[in-house]
């Protein structure tokens, strides 16, 4: 008998509980934007390291002291916990009016939900045109001609460099100046060149979800576009492909190139920053970022082979208002009158290195070398967002390090990434 | 005491093993101190211990960067040490329970919990968080208490219930003559003889929620609840800073090793007890 | 109502345990049953709209995954090594803390202190000192040994290894409950074995350790769990790298769940964890014949 009952509860419970949970998981309609007074607090979102680097604690204060009587919070989050706000949306809460989030593909799932308002539809481009925008980094966050995911500053990949530490290895002349690479083999030679003893001179982001970033930014470079004909479908096996994975085994091979990423992300950035590594192939935005600590006399970007003409991959960081949002209206207030500011915006350029969406902050850049992120900018494109983007990833990393590290040939590799691709689901909304 | 020889030169051998694995054992900690107070200019060009430039600088980073760490801390200190008081009490109950009763459900009570034990919560992250936002407690300190409670609680059974199984069911036959009701006999007996099994436990609970996060970190979503696991994760981004990332790391230990501290002389007392006992 | 004394003593044995027990099933019953009901679902958690049933599959399909056949491998290696390290390294330690005697306070907190850290930020504590650039390891040979930097965690045996080290930094508990179970044991019954000629392994293994065969159960059940459900370390040390050479399962499950959204699969591989561990661990009960 005493057996029995525990049981019973346990049954009884777990049904109820199912039931709660399947009514609740059918789509509770979005509010109509109720247009009643709207309250005097804007609660943001953002992502842990957006929170500082887009100066989100400035722009709160600034906008408080602009509008007294109206408050904002702000509360940092990790970046993958993004989708537990599906389930609080369609349970018809929210706990943000704003957020802030470092990838398209993050707010992908909300917006098949319909869970954001588009920037249109909340009357944003009336008060702001929209070509004061770049138009490379606005086209990321527009779907089908609406904006859903407002830019606020864009990171391409490109290569910081040690000035100090190219001199001593007789890569760059006594002013700093770098040749800027034409081939990968070039550019492996100056990483030879700057390798000392057991400090390889060049470190790539081959990490399991950075590899793609890296290829396809180099991809880009050589061949002008990472997409085959359709727009859509990355491309594999070209002879760019080729280049660039045999320079990078090379390089590998010889200690020219650290694996150390592989494991560790961060890996070459701490090195770059503490002033080890001379070249630091990942996001442009690690130059200005290591500045002081290596000295800005030190520091400054090169393209890779083709970054110039071809352009780069891009990544940027941007803006959503929920529909569940309590107040939509002060959102787009608080952005437009602190974000798509050339003050904020050009502050976000020189301290951490991203490049602003607004144009007229590139004025204020306080170096000229900005110069050639901003040309290769205005030319990147981002990933694309297959469904399952991730697993193409995870697959692609995995064969071009087995590939680096010598446990297989160039083609056997080229074919398992085509195989994987072929294989996930590459619908885009 | 078991004496594995009497000669004098195998106890300074024991000794020196143990004062070399000690040594092992506390370095991260030194290495951790020492880097905290490092200026960023040492933490890259000199990684040894000892260091001539002392400062503060990591710290004054740390305030300004705008985290709000007196919030998480609070959040912190609430909630585990009410999920251990809780998981502490009900764990010294299920193990005298489970080690000194037969009961019909005994068996399929200790799996279950065993199962429960196993089970990888990462998966339950998405359930979890539903269930709690159907009951309006997601992001309250009420809403991390009670799962870690559940977490935490066939742990601290599985200890206790090893802890008193080595007590004799003498002590239980006494009380009963003596006429004390079987809570009596729990209260009064029972648990101060098991006392540093219940400092164990609690101890490993309290460190077992102080540092949880990845229960944390789906369950909260402000400053209401956010705990120090999750809210130090917020400043990662200066990984290359060893300076700020090992202040903050010393931040966050500095309560258990305090209450460590403080609870060791009772804890080496009670096992000194047990052994006179023996 | 009468009661006869032996169903006393079972209701007062079963209400003990009942608030524990509750405790339990209420917050973790749920989510472990919808678990389930996942586990027999396909369901992309971005994308799909609702879970869609398909019973067993998943239990199939993930067998099919060689990355989750890795992860299996990987698993096993934790727990292999782990046995030897987590048990029989706590044990040698507490055979010679016992052995002082009363002076011991010292080393038994030394030992002890490091379960006052995080696991995650212990985790970090290691990834600071292995850095290959600025870390005291590679500091220590270079300078000190004049021996060549190393990468820690290039290949993957030395990653697993460290691992496998680095997440027994913690084994203080492990010592104090064989510790403690050793302060218990007869005296009298060693200085009999001594009297009757024994050597010291001999009084050891034959008289000591027999004694605490119910602790040391305890101890290889938990230290076994924890090697089975490893997930902090990878996960802060190497990713899972180099080329999953450190992928545990739970450190992949993980993945599926909330890099691929794959709820389903995630699942399925959770409940195979999951009752793995069960059938070791009562295995392990049965060998040292308790319950």
């Amino acid at each position: 008998m005493k057996k029995i009952i525990p049981s019973l509860i346990v049954v009884l419970l777990t049904l109820i509980f199912l039931g709660t949970v399947s009514a609740g998981g059918q789509q509770v309609p979005a509010t109509e934007g109720a247009e009643a007074q709207e309250p005097n607090l804007l609660r943001i979102r953002s992502v842990d390291w957006l929170t500082q680097k887009a100066f989100i604690s400035e722009a709160a204060d600034k906008f408080m002291s602009e509008h007294p009587g109206k408050k904002v919070t702000f509360e940092s989050f990790e970046g993958r916990d993004v989708n537990k706000y599906i389930i609080q949306w369609s349970g018809g809460k929210s706990d943000m009016d704003l957020l802030v989030v470092e990838n398209p593909e993050d707010t992908t799932a909300f917006i098949m939900k319909d869970m954001l308002f588009s920037f249109d539809e909340l009357g944003f481009w009336e008060s702001f045109p929209k070509d004061k925008l770049v138009e490379s980094i606005l086209a990321v966050g527009t779907i089908r001609e609406q904006v859903f995911y407002l830019p606020i500053m864009g990171e391409i990949y490109w290569i910081n460099t040690n000035k100090k530490l190219l001199q001593e290895a007789g890569v760059a002349d006594k002013d700093g100046n770098i040749p800027h690479p034409k081939t990968w083999d070039e550019l492996l030679n100056m990483a030879g060149k700057a390798t000392v003893g057991k400090q390889a001179g060049m470190s790539v982001r081959l990490d399991a979800g950075s590899t793609e970033n890296s290829f396809y930014s180099a991809v880009k470079g050589l061949r002008g576009s990472f997409f085959k004909e359709d727009g859509v479908t990355f491309v594999v096996d070209t002879p760019e492909s080729r280049e660039i994975l045999t320079a990078w085994r090379k390089g590998v091979a010889n200690g020219w190139i650290t694996t150390a990423t592989m494991t560790d992300r961060n890996a070459g950035r701490v090195a770059y920053t503490a002033g080890k590594l001379a070249l630091l192939y990942e996001s442009g935005s690690r130059w200005p970022e290591a500045a002081p600590f290596i000295g800005s006399a030190n520091t400054g970007p090169l393209p890779y082979p083709g970054g110039l003409e071809g352009g780069s991959m891009l990544f940027v960081a941007g803006f959503a208002i929920p529909k569940e949002s309590e107040a939509p209206n002060t959102a787009v207030q608080f952005i437009e009158e602190i974000y798509m500011t050339d003050l904020f915006q050009s502050k976000m350029l020189n301290v951490y290195g991203k490049m602003p969406s607004l144009k007229s902050a590139y004025a204020f850049a306080s170096s000229p070398e900005w110069e050639q992120m901003l040309i290769a900018t205005r030319k990147s494109v981002p990933a694309p967002q297959y469904r399952e983007h991730h697993v193409f990833t995870a697959g692609l990393a995995d064969n071009i390090q087995a590939y680096l590290l010598g446990k297989q040939d160039l083609d056997a590799c080229l074919k398992a990434v085509q195989e994987k691709l072929d294989s996930i689901d590459k619908r885009i909304y | 005491m078991i004496k594995l020889t009497r000669i004098k030169g195998w106890q300074f051998l024991v000794h020196m093993i143990l004062a070399v694995v000690s040594f092992i054992f506390i370095f991260p900690f030194l290495y951790i101190i020492a880097t905290a107070f490092k200026t960023e200019f040492d933490t890259f060009n000199n990684p040894a211990l000892l260091s001539l430039n002392l400062t503060l600088e990591n710290f004054h980073m740390i305030a300004a960067s705008g985290v709000k760490l007196g919030a998480y801390y609070l959040n912190s200190v609430i909630l585990t040490t009410v999920s251990t008081l809780v998981v502490v009490i009900v764990g010294a109950a299920g193990g005298y329970g489970f080690a000194k009763f037969k009961f019909k459900s005994r068996k399929p009570m200790l799996i279950t919990m065993l199962l429960t034990m196993t089970f990888p919560l990462g998966v339950l992250l998405i359930p979890m968080y539903i269930m709690e936002f159907k009951l309006q407690i997601d992001d309250s300190l009420i809403g991390l208490i009670l799962p870690n409670i559940a977490v935490n609680t066939p742990f601290a059974i599985f200890i206790m219930q090893a802890i008193f199984r080595t007590i004799p069911d003498e002590l239980i036959d006494y009380a009963e003559i003596d006429g004390c009701t079987p809570f009596r006999t729990w209260l009064q007996i029972m648990i101060p003889v098991a006392k540093n099994g219940l400092l164990t436990a609690g101890i490993l609970c309290f460190r077992s929620v102080w540092g949880e996060y990845t229960l944390a970190r789906t369950l909260s979503s402000s400053a209401r609840s956010i705990p120090l696991a999750v809210g130090l994760t917020f400043l990662k981004w200066e990984r290359w800073h060893f300076g700020i990332m090992s202040a903050i790391i010393l931040l966050a230990i500095i309560p258990p090793v305090i209450i460590f501290l403080i609870f060791r002389n009772y804890f080496q007392r009670g096992l000194a007890i047990g052994a006179v006992k023996g | 109502m009468a009661m006869t004394r032996a169903m006393q003593k079972r209701l007062t044995g079963f209400l003990f345990v009942l608030p524990g027990f509750l405790c339990v099933l209420l917050f973790m019953v749920f989510p472990l049953a919808y678990s389930l009901y996942l586990s027999m679902t396909s369901y992309n958690f971005a994308y799909d709209a609702a879970p869609t049933f398909i019973l067993f599959r998943n239990y199939v399909d993930i067998f099919k995954d060689p990355l989750f056949i890795n992860s299996i491998k990987v698993t096993l290696v934790f727990v292999g090594l782990g046995i030897p390290i987590g048990i029989i390294t706590p044990l040698l330690l507490a055979l010679l803390l016992d052995s002082l005697g009363r002076r011991t306070t010292l080393y038994e907190s030394a030992i002890f202190v490091p379960l006052v850290v995080p696991i995650s930020l212990g985790c970090l504590i290691f990834l600071l000192m292995l850095d290959p650039t600025n870390g005291y390891f590679n500091f220590f040979l270079t300078k000190r040994l004049g021996l060549q930097p190393f990468n820690w965690v290039e290949k993957g045996w030395t990653a697993l290894l460290l691992m496998v080290l680095i997440s027994n930094w913690e084994m203080g508990y492990q010592v104090i409950l064989f510790l403690t179970a050793l302060k218990g044991v007869d005296r009298e019954l060693i200085d009999a074995a001594q009297i009757d000629g024994a050597t010291g392994i001999q009084r050891v293994f034959y008289v000591t350790l027999p004694q605490i065969s119910q602790t040391t159960a305890v101890v290889s059940v938990l230290a076994i769990i924890r090697a089975f459900k490893i997930f902090v370390h990878p996960m802060v040390l190497t990713t899972g790298g180099p080329l999953h050479a450190t992928e545990t399962i739970y450190f992949y499950l993980y993945r599926t769940a909330f890099e691929f959204f794959q709820m389903g699969q995630a699942s399925a591989m959770a409940y195979f964890l999951s009752f793995a561990i069960l059938l070791v661990s009562i295995f392990n009960l049965k060998i040292f014949k308790t319950d």
